[in-house]
């Protein structure tokens, strides 16, 4: 003789499913589920932390300043002597053509030097460089100054007439 | 002694009413850079960029610059930025001759414009970092995110692969990383911008052609910039909220 819930057995068998599929969600949702996801947004907050951890292989020329304001090459006591013979300094931040540009545009990334003075930074003035910028294509803007290489200077190395740091020649500073 | 007792004041009333992090923050915001302060905080910035056409001449520095500081894959393809080359007919400017070898990442080829009857110019292009970006929206299992400071940015430990993302960007910014096989994409340089420092592609622009800016900082020149420039963003019927501003930006330009 079955009593008024005698077939509440069912009830609660198909209860107990449920509870252990709920259970089993969760359990799982939480292995999965970073516990940092949604602090913010639908991502994981440490995302923003791991984007900033990157490290940085150009310095920026605050950093250059720092030792280099102002003027370059024969102000750096750290060279060899014979690469100061007869160059004055250059003063980067007047009657200069290239005073815009900052030092990493041409040397490169400069961050393994900041971190160690003693790692050189490497000349790199060459004619390849100069035409990136300098040489006639279509599409540059007339505003650049640009040459056709070999029309332009008999196809002698840039740097036999202009140096990198101020290119104007003498002539043309009149 | 009166000094000394003035600021002793100023330096309590400081600390007293901007406790903690925001006293340390202080000195860099008098001096009108935010972005420099040691405790950099998300809700304080909201980035973009701003990048002058006529500016551009196409050095390709940025492109290499990119590579090298984000580890970016050589392989064609694989770009965060990308320089392009505009060749327009006026008579039919609907239909411009477009190339970009190898991203500008070797420079440009001389390419025929007899007797300059065509107009040409140069397109820097990158992630624009949407407000409403497309991208985002579409990524199943939050692995991309717009970050608070206005950054699209990458979670590439949830990132699945599906491509979904790399459909999604109107703007083709988007690539799957040949070596992990997930998606990636330009960062705005977030490990640098939030130490201070411009992204790399600014960093290295001959011209200044391209300028990082933050449009909560008061004294960002971008402010007068937007006020005196005739700027635009790529595609705006996507209503995706870009961010990278261009000046004179050709209606050709795609």
């Amino acid at each position: 003789m079955r009593g008024r819930f005698g077939h509440a057995g069912h009830v609660v068998r198909v209860a107990l499913v449920f509870a252990v599929g709920a259970l089993a969600f969760l359990i799982v949702r939480h292995a999965l589920v970073p516990s940092d996801f949604g602090k913010y947004g639908f991502y994981r907050a440490g995302a923003l932390d791991d984007a900033r951890a990157r490290p940085i292989k150009y310095a920026g020329s605050k950093a250059c300043d720092e030792c280099h304001a102002g003027t370059y090459e024969p102000d750096d006591d750290a060279k060899p002597a014979k690469a100061k013979k007869d160059l004055d300094p250059v003063d980067l931040l007047t009657d200069n053509k290239h005073r815009q540009l900052r030092c990493e545009a041409c040397h490169g990334p400069l961050a393994a030097h900041i971190d160690d003075l003693d790692k050189p930074v490497a000349k790199v003035a060459n004619d390849k460089l100069c035409l990136g910028c300098h040489r006639e294509i279509t599409g540059r803007p007339k505003s650049q100054p640009q040459v056709v290489f070999g029309d332009h200077g008999d196809k002698d190395p840039c740097v036999s007439c202009h140096r990198p740091h101020r290119p104007r020649t003498d002539e043309e500073k009149g | 002694m009166e000094s000394d007792r003035r600021a002793f004041l100023l330096q309590s009333a400081r600390y007293v009413l901007l406790t903690g992090a925001a006293s340390v923050a202080w000195e860099h915001i008098l001096a009108g850079a935010p972005q420099e302060a040691p405790n950099y905080r998300t809700t304080d910035h909201w980035w973009g960029m701003t990048i002058d056409i006529d500016k551009c001449i196409g050095s390709g520095n940025c492109v290499r610059a990119c590579k090298e500081e984000n580890d970016v894959p050589l392989e064609d393809g694989c770009f965060r930025t990308w320089v392009e080359r505009y060749r327009v007919d006026p008579e039919h400017p609907e239909h411009p001759l477009v190339d970009s070898p190898n991203g500008g990442y070797d420079g440009f080829p001389e390419i025929d414009n007899p007797g300059g009857k065509y107009k040409t110019f140069f397109v820097p292009k990158m992630c624009n970092h949407c407000a409403n970006s497309p991208c985002t929206q579409v990524c199943p299992v939050g692995a991309t995110f717009d970050s608070p400071d206005g950054v699209v940015l990458i979670d590439k430990s949830r990132c699945l692969g599906c491509r979904y993302c790399v459909q999604a960007c109107p703007y083709g910014c988007r690539y799957i990383d040949p070596r992990t096989h997930t998606a990636d994409k330009c960062t705005l340089c977030y490990h640098r911008i939030t130490k201070g420092l411009t992204t790399a592609c600014a960093e290295v622009c001959p011209t200044g052609a391209r300028q990082l800016v933050d449009f909560k900082n008061p004294a960002d020149p971008v402010h007068e910039f937007m006020r005196t420039h005739k700027v635009h963003v790529l595609k705006p019927q996507m209503a995706t909220g870009a961010k990278v501003y261009y000046n004179a930006l050709d209606g050709s330009v795609r």
